[in-house]
């Protein structure tokens, strides 16, 4: 028994429903490129077919996917950047191959915006995995995606780059890279043998909230790869499901790192650098008191080739403390 | 004369017997169905749609480049380019689309517990029910797996879960004020925000535990936001509104005897419990589903059924104008949050709050005014 | 025996027996007040036997031990003690200068003020020091506590006004102010353990006591404010005319008020961050041992909202170890329910 006033406001609302269906029934008209030939890879998302000219690209997170893209020399348009009130006060290990490569900031990081994209109309994108996923149709609408993992996916930055540059026709640069990775490896393994052989390190994060060590992050994984001699922490987060991490409270920094005897640490802003300073318990690690610690930040967490080398370096110099 | 009126207002072929001092509003006929015409809220009804049916379009031209209405029309239409295209149909119109639904949610919710709970403040957000779809939601993300399965289980599981939340919190609202022997007035309204201290409480301590508290995103979440929300967040809101449209339609028969008191409805032969609950299950849902895709979005449900009250007339919220305002009220927000700060994507419920509650505080002014019930 | 005409004043025997009786739970207030001043220092992640403080006394301590209980534990314990003392005695202040059993500084709004105020001098001012800011948390809780007593006056001139108006109304004005500070601290790119300090209160990022010393004067200043105002309190929570008639002038009563409140919850905000409920729960809590006079009310509120603070912050130490459950939280969660009951004891008495 509908009453007619619920006849009346029923038939008002109903074509609401009913506009939507319509709408997204009548799609956009379909968009058909017709004659770009294509190179079809198989990634983690499926097959993607990628254009055989590649004119710009666009990135989506800012750590591995640009590295990546910088290190093959891919037209670079477009990237995300950290904004100013981030505070990361350490230039980024890109930074001169970015400001090489003359491309636009585009969005924040973390909040992919995919009007900007549309607007450079870029012939291919590439991004992190969990940026893809939630706006996957909306980006395969502009262009063909190639996702990135990061290492709590399983999935390597050596073996990104190969499928990348598969997918691109840049895999000669990527053996460069790879071989160029190894060499520098081996170059440093022979010059600090002994250091590297008897020195327990760590690579931890530092913020108010309390220290953390992740075995998944690249600064530990180059530490794996040099054959460096893990301290207790270190090898307890090793031990850890990838991706998990171990965090620490603030109470509990003499404690956990006191056996390391060289430190990477990674501080992103001013601040948290200037309270690790003061941090009567921090000031009291045997590697602080030694002097041996080095600085970096988020931005060297994840990454490709280039990043890579950079924390090499980073920890070439923690060597060079000891 | 004739004590089982079903439909008031409804005429029954023939004049009741009234005195002569009596005027009836004039009625409309066609065919076996018959009303009460209302001009007013008919005007109200259709220039609320239009409004909101401009401000929609305008939203949909709204971005990092401006398209005008026509253009908008016409890309809609299929005559876009292809960036025009993509940016409209992948970004932008799911967006204002949920915006419409969502607020037609939001504005019949708090029609149908304004005009049953016959309390000029009562309104889902401040009832709780925002406050228990949020820990339903949240709870299902943080203790859901990663795994795929889990992916999907989520996938169906916030909304209903959200719902879930939302009408235990109601419950657990009404049931202290009933105890307290404040179920009416201003009483559950404090319970209402006691509840939502604590179960807001419980969301933050369960993204806490669950490190889910990347710093940008918990924060904007728990504002309510349309930022990223796409095609699979508007179907799922149309789902739950679709269903509840129609079930409303039916026991919304009931909302006026049941704004004239629980015993005038009785005694008109209203199943009052029946009525009451299947038509505050239909709030819940509607505003659980809002929480759960969009996040807690303050004072939308409760802003919409005065307006429209205040625009048609009468004594109680009409439902189709409340819901349409809302739909108007989200939108215009999300349009405002958008064009507010050039380089940052403000969140929805930050903007209905600011513009909410300076109104709440102007009702309770204006309630004080009237007899305390 | 003499038939005695009306009951007779109470002779100086009871007086003494109830003045005793009350020094006597101030004093159990106190110990109260130690046992959880023990407990924040003893508790927390990096596992201190409990020697480890008297070695500290004595200056046999580890340097470990030494930092963790000096820059760590007793900075954040001195500040929940410290903000939680200050906040009850400010809501205690606030419920009867409002006669309203559900006055506190944070769900009328006067702490968000003072958090806004401080957020929006930070970020569009650029003031980052202490020092700096704690004039603009002043400044806040100045205005949230003159537009609340211009709402509850503006209520309290009817008769039958409820105490549940003011209380929507401040939530209404809380959930502004939040919306602001959200809105500000999102703007400003910064972290979400800003965004919690500010508006839900913690205590992870205390670091040494220095930060504490500034503020100390200000909050004594508050403590003895609302102290001497005892008796004009008493008579406040019997209406205005009963007040005037005991020859008490409100203005100077209702300014040293806002001062009061002022100085104490301006102090507590600028130290801790927004905290809510204790300045509701402690005084009813206080209320039901000391009877409603403020001489005692008042004392016995800040020692024991000094301990209820310390307690919710070991609790959120304790309970995600080794994360952090902020102070703020904690107290929603027990707060909440605690707010409900007065709330339902409220409307049942009326």
């Amino acid at each position: 028994m509908i009453s007619p006033q619920a006849a009346r406001r029923l038939a008002t609302l109903a074509p609401l429903p009913l506009l939507v269906a319509l709408l997204a029934a009548c799609g956009p008209g379909s968009t058909d490129d017709g004659a770009v030939e294509t190179r079809a890879v198989d990634t983690v998302i499926g097959q993607v077919d990628v254009p055989l000219e590649i004119d710009s690209v666009v990135v989506l997170e800012g750590r591995r996917d640009l590295d990546i893209a910088l290190a093959l020399d891919l037209p670079l348009v477009g990237y995300p950047y950290e904004g100013p009130d981030s505070g990361l006060d350490l230039p980024g290990p890109l930074a001169d191959e970015l400001a090489a490569s003359g491309a636009e900031e585009l969005f924040l990081a973390d909040e992919v915006d995919v009007e900007a994209i549309a607007e450079v109309a870029p012939s291919l994108i590439i991004g992190r995995l969990e940026d893809v996923e939630p706006i996957r149709e909306e980006l395969e609408a502009i262009a063909p995606v190639l996702p990135v993992s990061t290492f709590d996916d399983g999935v390597t930055w050596q073996q990104d780059l190969t499928t990348i540059a598969e997918a691109t026709g840049t895999s000669e640069r990527a053996e460069e890279l790879l071989a160029e990775y190894d060499a520098r490896l081996a170059e440093v393994r022979e010059t600090h043998a002994s250091r590297i052989a008897d020195t327990s390190v760590v690579a931890l994060g530092y913020d108010l909230a309390g220290t953390e060590v992740e075995a998944g992050r690249l600064q530990s994984l180059v530490l794996a790869d040099l054959g460096a001699v893990p301290a207790a922490a270190l090898r307890e987060a090793y031990d850890e499901d990838a991706g998990e991490g171990l965090g620490f409270s603030p109470e509990q920094t003499l404690q956990t790192y006191q056996d390391a005897e060289a430190l990477l640490v990674l501080a992103d802003t001013e601040d948290e650098w200037a309270a690790a300073q003061e941090d009567p318990l921090f000031a009291q690690l045997p590697a602080v008191r030694a002097g041996a610690v080095v600085r970096s930040d988020k931005m060297t967490h994840e990454g490709g080739p280039l990043t890579a080398l950079h924390v090499l370096d980073l920890v070439e110099q923690m060597y060079g403390l000891v | 004369m004739t004590p089982s009126v079903k439909h008031p207002g409804a005429s029954s072929g023939r004049a009741p017997s009234v005195g002569p001092t009596v005027v009836l509003p004039p009625a409309v006929r066609v065919g076996p169905l018959s009303a009460v015409w209302r001009p007013r809220q008919v005007a109200v009804l259709l220039a609320t749609t239009l409004a909101a049916l401009v401000v929609a379009t305008v939203a949909v031209g709204t971005g990092e480049f401006f398209l005008g209405p026509g253009r908008v029309l016409e890309v809609l239409g299929g005559a876009g380019t292809r960036r025009e295209d993509v940016v409209v149909w992948q970004v932008r119109l799911p967006r204002v689309l949920l915006g419409l639904v969502a607020g037609v949610a939001l504005g019949l919710s708090g029609a149908v517990v304004q005009t049953v709970a016959r309390n000029p403040l009562a309104s889902p957000d401040l009832l709780g029910v925002t406050a228990g779809a949020s820990v339903g939601a949240v709870a299902v993300i943080t203790l859901g797996g990663d795994d795929p399965v889990g992916g999907v289980l989520r996938g169906l599981g916030v909304p209903l879960a959200s719902c879930v939340g939302g009408l235990l919190a109601s419950l657990l609202v009404f049931w202290i004020a009933r105890r307290a022997g404040a179920a009416s007035g201003l009483g559950p309204v404090l319970v209402g925000i006691g509840v939502s201290a604590l179960l807001g409480s419980l969301v933050s301590w369960l993204m806490i535990s669950a490190s889910i508290d990347t710093a940008v995103r918990a924060n904007v979440w728990l504002t309510g936001t349309l930022n990223g929300r796409s095609w699979h967040e508007l179907w799922v809101v149309v789902a739950v509104v679709s269903v509840c449209l129609p079930v409303l339609a039916v026991a919304q028969a009931r909302l006026a005897p049941l704004a004239l008191g629980v015993d005038v409805a009785r005694g008109l032969g209203v199943r009052v419990s029946a009525a009451v609950g299947v038509l505050l299950v239909v709030a819940v849902a509607l505003a659980s589903v809002t929480t759960a895709m969009l996040g807690p979005i303050a004072f939308v449900a409760l802003v919409c059924p005065h307006l429209a009250r205040l625009a048609c007339g009468g004594s109680r919220a009409p439902l189709a104008v409340s819901g349409i305002l809302g739909a108007l009220l989200l939108t215009a927000s999300d349009l405002a949050a958008r064009v507010l700060v050039p380089t940052v994507q403000v969140p929805v419920g930050a903007v209905t709050a600011l513009v909410g509650a300076p109104f709440l505080l102007w009702l309770l002014v204006r309630t004080r005014k009237e007899p305390s019930r | 025996m003499s038939p005695a005409p009306v009951a007779p004043a109470p002779t100086s025997v009871a007086r003494t027996r109830t003045r005793s009786r009350q020094a006597s739970y101030l004093l159990a207030s106190f110990l109260l007040l130690g046992t959880s001043l023990a407990l924040g220092m003893l508790v927390g992640s990096r596992g201190l036997t409990p020697w480890s403080v008297l070695e500290l006394l004595r200056g046999s301590a580890t340097a470990e031990t030494r930092a963790i209980l000096v820059e760590l534990r007793l900075p954040r314990t001195v500040v929940a003690a410290l903000a939680g003392g200050s906040l009850a005695v400010a809501g205690a202040v606030m419920q009867a200068h409002l006669r309203n059993p559900l006055a506190d500084p944070g769900l009328l709004g006067v702490s968000a003020g003072a958090a806004v105020a401080v957020v929006l001098a930070i970020a569009l001012l650029g003031v980052s020091t202490p020092d700096g800011y704690r004039w603009f948390a002043f400044a806040g809780a100045a205005a949230g506590a003159v537009l609340v007593t211009a709402f509850g006056l503006l209520g309290s001139s009817r008769r039958d006004s409820s105490p549940a108006t003011l209380v929507l109304a401040g939530s209404a004005v809380t959930a502004f102010l939040s919306a602001v500070t959200g809105l500000v601290l999102l703007l400003d790119a910064a972290t979400l353990d800003a965004f919690r300090f500010w508006t839900v209160g913690s205590l992870g990022a205390v670091r040494g006591i220095d930060q504490l010393a500034p503020v100390l004067p200000f909050l004594v200043a508050g403590l003895l404010l609302a102290l001497a105002q005892s008796g004009t309190l008493d008579a406040l929570v019997l209406g205005d005319d009963v007040a005037r008639g005991l020859g008490r002038r409100l203005g100077p009563a209702r300014l040293s008020g806002l001062a009061a409140v002022t100085l104490l919850v301006g102090s507590a905000v600028s130290i801790a961050g927004s905290i809510g409920f204790v300045g509701l729960v402690v005084p009813h809590a206080v209320r039901r041992l000391t009877g409603p006079g403020h001489t005692w009310l008042l004392p016995q509120c800040a020692v024991l909202g000094a301990a209820l603070v310390v307690v919710a912050d070991v609790a959120g130490r304790v309970l995600v170890h080794p994360d952090e459950l902020p102070v703020g939280i904690v107290l929603g969660v027990v707060g909440a329910p605690l707010f409900l009951a007065i709330l339902v004891r409220t409307a049942r008495g009326r």
